[in-house]
């Protein structure tokens, strides 16, 4: 039977490696590791309710209604990393890291715009890992905008 | 590395714990610790050794096969190498120069034409070139583990989308589109497989001897001789 690593080619490998570095420390591992410790589900709940200015505002009125344009998005964006600048405690800190992928995702799905610089693959690998944490719709979102930046090929 | 459990919690965190772990078996386990060794560090010391000036002194395979014979029975070579403080690929370079000195002046004792000094000090080209090889073992090594270990946790669809994402340069959106899965799926599937494929890169970038905390760098490091 051929062994189907046997002769990984040069993107791969480079593709691999970037894969299998360890998350540890990001913002997405610790929004992860904030949802399963104790008491997670009770932080994201407040978390998708409460916007980047304090405001009480669940995250999906805010960020994917249909009345909300690119510019309320972008001006969120620019909330939630304030956020993370100025936060007084770690659970700030992690709700602005939360908003500010939720933003961006869905920047992408609604204005096929990314309001990031940072590398795409980065972006989706990311969104990739967070999805799967999420309530609906944004389980979804995060997944529908990972797949639609993913420019593997 | 027969005897290597296949759930990643499972392995030690350390090559000498393990070897430690293997050595107390006795007999089977000291195979399995050589098995592992030679699985792992042959091709790129293969490599290694065809780029250095030691290439003309031996045909590669025999050489290589020569030094393991030689070292891995020793019972003190694993003892030595934790004692190094360097990384196992990097001492195994050394440990391999020193194996082809000492073969080099018995063979010259042996001869009455003059024989050529082969030995050079490595070059960061040398060192290079065998970490390129290295990481191709380690990528691979890490891919048939947690593909072996998807397949057997009944997930062999995981990491299928890895494989054809990151191995063939499949988009995600094409792999969800002829699964037949939803993006929410497709991303539950991708971070499963992607966690197995991390923990196998890990455990071997450890046993190599790395530090702890210390895979960021490293993976960089190949990143950049990968080119």
């Amino acid at each position: 039977m051929t062994d189907p690593y046997a002769s990984v080619p040069l993107p791969g490998l480079s593709r691999l490696l970037e894969a299998g570095k360890p998350s540890k420390g990001t913002a997405v591992d610790t929004i992860v590791r904030r949802c399963a410790a104790a008491g997670g589900d009770a932080w994201l709940r407040l978390a998708l309710s409460k916007a980047p200015s304090g405001e009480l505002h669940s995250a999906t009125a805010a960020l994917l209604d249909h009345t909300v344009t690119a510019a309320n998005r972008a001006a969120v964006h620019t909330a939630s990393k304030q956020l993370v600048a100025e936060a007084q405690s770690d659970e700030e800190a992690d709700r602005g890291r939360l908003w500010y992928l939720l933003v961006i995702a869905a920047g992408i799905v609604r204005d096929r715009t990314v309001l990031t610089n940072q590398a795409h693959a980065t972006v989706a690998a990311a969104m990739l890992e967070l999805a799967p944490d999420m309530p609906a719709p944004w389980n979804e979102v995060l997944a529908e905008a990972a797949l639609e930046i993913d420019q593997c090929s | 590395m027969t005897s290597t459990p296949k759930h990643p919690d499972a392995f030690p965190q350390t090559l000498g714990t393990w070897i430690k772990a293997q050595l107390d078996q006795g007999d089977q386990g000291r195979l399995d610790v050589n098995e592992h060794i030679m699985l792992v560090y042959a091709a790129p010391l293969r490599i290694y050794l065809r780029g250095s000036s030691w290439h003309r002194f031996g045909e590669v395979d025999e050489v290589i096969n020569a030094f393991f014979a030689s070292r891995l029975d020793k019972p003190d070579f694993f003892e030595q190498w934790q004692n190094s403080g360097k990384r196992l690929r990097y001492w195994l370079i050394n440990a391999l120069r020193f194996h082809l000195q000492e073969s080099w002046r018995r063979a010259k004792r042996d001869r009455s034409d003059p024989l050529p000094d082969f030995d050079q000090a490595p070059t960061q080209d040398d060192y290079d070139a065998f970490d390129r090889a290295w990481a191709r073992e380690l990528v691979q090594g890490a891919c048939r583990q947690a593909a072996e270990q998807c397949e057997s946790e009944g997930l062999a669809s995981h990491w299928a989308v890895f494989h054809q994402h990151h191995i063939e340069g499949t988009p995600y959106r094409a792999i969800a589109a002829a699964m037949d899965v939803s993006p929410g799926r497709c991303a539950v599937m991708v971070r499963t497989a992607t966690s197995r494929f991390k923990t196998a890169l890990l455990m071997r970038l450890e046993l190599d001897g790395m530090p702890e905390d210390g895979a960021v760098p490293e993976i960089d490091k190949l990143l950049e001789v990968l080119g």
